[in-house]
């Protein structure tokens, strides 16, 4: 499987970069909300004020330690199977109520069984209605979930 | 009407037949999510949380720790049979369990860890019964000021059982508690990072962002793991120990529940400390300690032992303080919440049912528990032949269904989507997740009963050092701090060394 990687160092600098720009949001747009009724008292920005500190404060020590360690090493970022699976999670999350359950997770699946279980397209479509169909009845007859229809089925069936 | 009188009141409404199969499909779905490598019991929770809204109170809190200690019999199953933790408490197990099956003795091996898990979870929940009402009436004479420090000291713990280094750990309380404000100020209505959106208005999903953080992430996590080993399930007849392995597990059984049970009580610690600490004791205690590792039946049975009466045992800061000590007792805390119960001091006085209808499933659920792996481990094995590329897109499935179901909302599965995408993230660069996830569910509490405490005082810190319940938090938060910071210490010089 090929896989993304990047030196460790430079991964840690990164995400110390994206904690420290985390807290800093939190801490300016707290620093926006209104101040404390009284005096001495902590009003609705006071403990947000020092989380975004804290938040900042650890981002620009965690990009610091890497800085100074320097460790070489490779991490592993993920690969093709990471990304279809997110790829996938994210249409199937997107077009969840417009496409409606069946349709959705039905694509979600047949996709999923030949791009990450490397099935055969023809063993993959039925496996796919199966586990779709089954997973409607025992959420939505059984157990009681209301799962969306979509538009497809507005249209066809109204 | 004393404690038995009251476990017998529980044990008439956990024998309610709608209860019993609650209790058994969370104790069948638990196994499951602990044999499958990559779900874990905090996933298996979230997922089928939702589905507990239509029910009541009590049964959904029965189903939801049946797959909480269910889970802690699956997972040694896949740590047995293929040196696979099923879930992270079941690490030590695979040391000398998969040892013996090396050796030919997988079916006893089997039988050892769930008689002795079976053990250590009845022990735990008598120890659960007897402390829990006394601890709680202690905790009623406590004010805002106390309560804020002992939150406080439950993050601090949180420091020292999670892993990392303790900048990346604090980072992570951080976030979680900053996560926690989004939404409107619980004391002045104020809207706080709401950014004008409705949806935010009431904050982020627990669930979406529980199953988000560990359910997706771990997936994703699972795909850099292959799973090649096709195990084989023993006969039923090769599950009886011999009779020497059941001498030789007998004591590690008793040893493990009350190992177990006492780092259960400790929020923040959990089953993870209390196996290796168990299986440290044991090996000390060995007249053959050589055999640890060479698959010793006391390195199985004691942490085994110690995994369940953990499991028992972290119900109590959870029962009694409404502090879930470990994040899988979160998702308990988040259940509890939406069906308007506050766990807490109050809980054994205002809803009897539902703390003592848990404690009688709870025996009753280790006893299925025994019944139903023993018997049915070919058929969690053959899961295991699954291929992790069918299973995990139906997983995921899974996951979007959960999330759904609460409120029907497409943006809590866009919070679902983006939590992956993190926890995933915080994984690969060595940041624990639990601790943010802890902190989010304590950080309402924490909040405003900090803000009650100065307002109460009109701004003098002194609050928090004021009366005999405020200095004994006190005291143990700084006790809890100076302990992390020599423990923490202590790993570092190990690491180093």
């Amino acid at each position: 499987m090929n896989t993304v990687s990047v030196a460790r160092w430079k991964a840690e600098i990164v995400g110390g970069a994206l904690l420290a720009g985390v807290g800093g949001f939190f801490l300016v747009t707290a620093w926006r909300l209104p101040p404390p009724d009284e005096p001495g008292v902590p009003g609705p920005g006071s403990v947000p004020i020092a989380l975004g500190l804290i938040i900042l404060f650890c981002g620009l020590w965690v990009m610091v330690e890497a800085w100074l360690r320097g460790d070489r090493g490779g991490l592993e970022l993920g690969g093709r199977k990471q990304a279809v699976a997110l790829a996938g999670l994210v249409f199937a999350t997107a077009f969840f109520e417009a496409a409606g359950f069946m349709l959705a997770t039905f694509l979600f699946l047949s996709a999923g069984f030949v791009l990450l279980g490397d099935a055969r397209w023809r063993r993959a479509i039925p496996a796919a209605a199966v586990v779709s169909s089954g997973l409607w009845l025992i959420f939505t007859k059984l157990l009681g979930v209301g799962l969306p229809y979509g538009l497809i089925a507005e249209i066809l069936f109204r | 009407m004393d404690s038995w009188t009251f476990l017998l009141n529980g044990l008439w409404i956990a024998l309610q037949p709608k209860n019993l199969l609650l209790c058994f499909i969370g104790c069948f779905w638990g196994s499951i999510v602990g044999v499958l490598p990559g779900l874990g019991p905090l996933a298996g929770m979230a997922l089928l949380l939702p589905l507990t809204f239509t029910l009541d109170p009590a049964g959904a809190i029965i189903m939801l720790s049946g797959i909480f200690y269910g889970a802690m019999y699956g997972g040694s199953t896949t740590s047995i049979l293929m040196r696979i933790p099923g879930e992270a408490a079941s690490v030590v197990t695979c040391i000398d369990g998969y040892a013996m099956a090396q050796k030919g003795r997988a079916g006893a091996a089997l039988s050892i860890a769930a008689i002795g898990s079976f053990v250590g979870g009845v022990f735990s929940v008598f120890g659960l019964m007897l402390l829990a009402p006394r601890l709680a009436n202690a905790m009623l004479a406590i004010g805002p000021a106390a309560e804020f420090t002992i939150l406080l000291a439950a993050l601090a713990i949180s420091i020292f059982a999670a892993n990392g280094s303790v900048v990346k750990i604090i980072a992570m309380i951080a976030l979680g508690l900053m996560l926690a404000m989004i939404g409107l100020d619980p004391l002045t209505a104020t809207p706080r990072f709401t950014f004008g959106s409705l949806q935010l208005s009431d904050g982020l999903s627990f669930a979406a962002m529980a199953i988000g953080l560990f359910g997706v992430s771990e997936i994703l996590m699972s795909f850099s793991q292959g799973l090649t080993e096709r195990p084989k399930a023993p006969r039923l007849a090769e599950m009886l120990p011999t009779k020497r392995e059941v001498k030789e597990a007998a004591m590690p059984t008793v040893r493990g529940s009350f190992i177990g049970f006492i780092f259960g009580i400790v929020p923040g610690v959990g089953h993870i400390v209390s196996t290796f600490a168990s299986y440290a004791v044991e090996k000390a205690l060995s007249r053959k300690p050589e055999e640890f590792g060479k698959g010793a039946v006391a390195g199985v049975a004691g942490p085994e032992t110690a995994n369940n009466a953990t499991t028992g045992a972290a119900m109590i800061p959870l029962l009694v303080l409404g502090i879930p000590a470990i994040p899988v007792t979160a998702v308990l805390l988040s259940a509890l919440t939406i069906h308007g119960i506050q766990p807490g001091p109050m809980l054994i006085a205002q809803h009897p049912q539902i703390f003592w209808g848990l404690i009688a499933s709870m025996l009753i659920g280790n006893l299925m528990l025994v019944v139903l792996n023993l018997p049915l481990v070919s058929l969690f094995v053959s899961m295991l032949r699954l291929p992790y590329g069918y299973l995990a897109p139906t997983v995921l499935l899974i996951c979007i269904i959960g999330v759904y179901s609460i409120k029907a909302s497409a943006f809590d599965l866009s919070v679902m989507v983006a939590f992956g995408i993190l926890g995933y993230g915080l994984r690969l660069l060595s940041f624990d997740i639990a601790p943010l996830l802890l902190a989010f569910v304590l950080g309402d509490r924490l909040e405003v009963n900090f803000r009650r405490a100065l307002t109460i005082s009109e701004g003098e810190y002194a609050i928090f050092l004021k009366g005999p319940a405020a200095q004994l938090a006190a005291a143990m938060a700084v006790a809890v701090m100076i302990g992390v910071i020599a423990l923490k210490w202590r790993q570092k010089r190990a690491a180093r060394a």
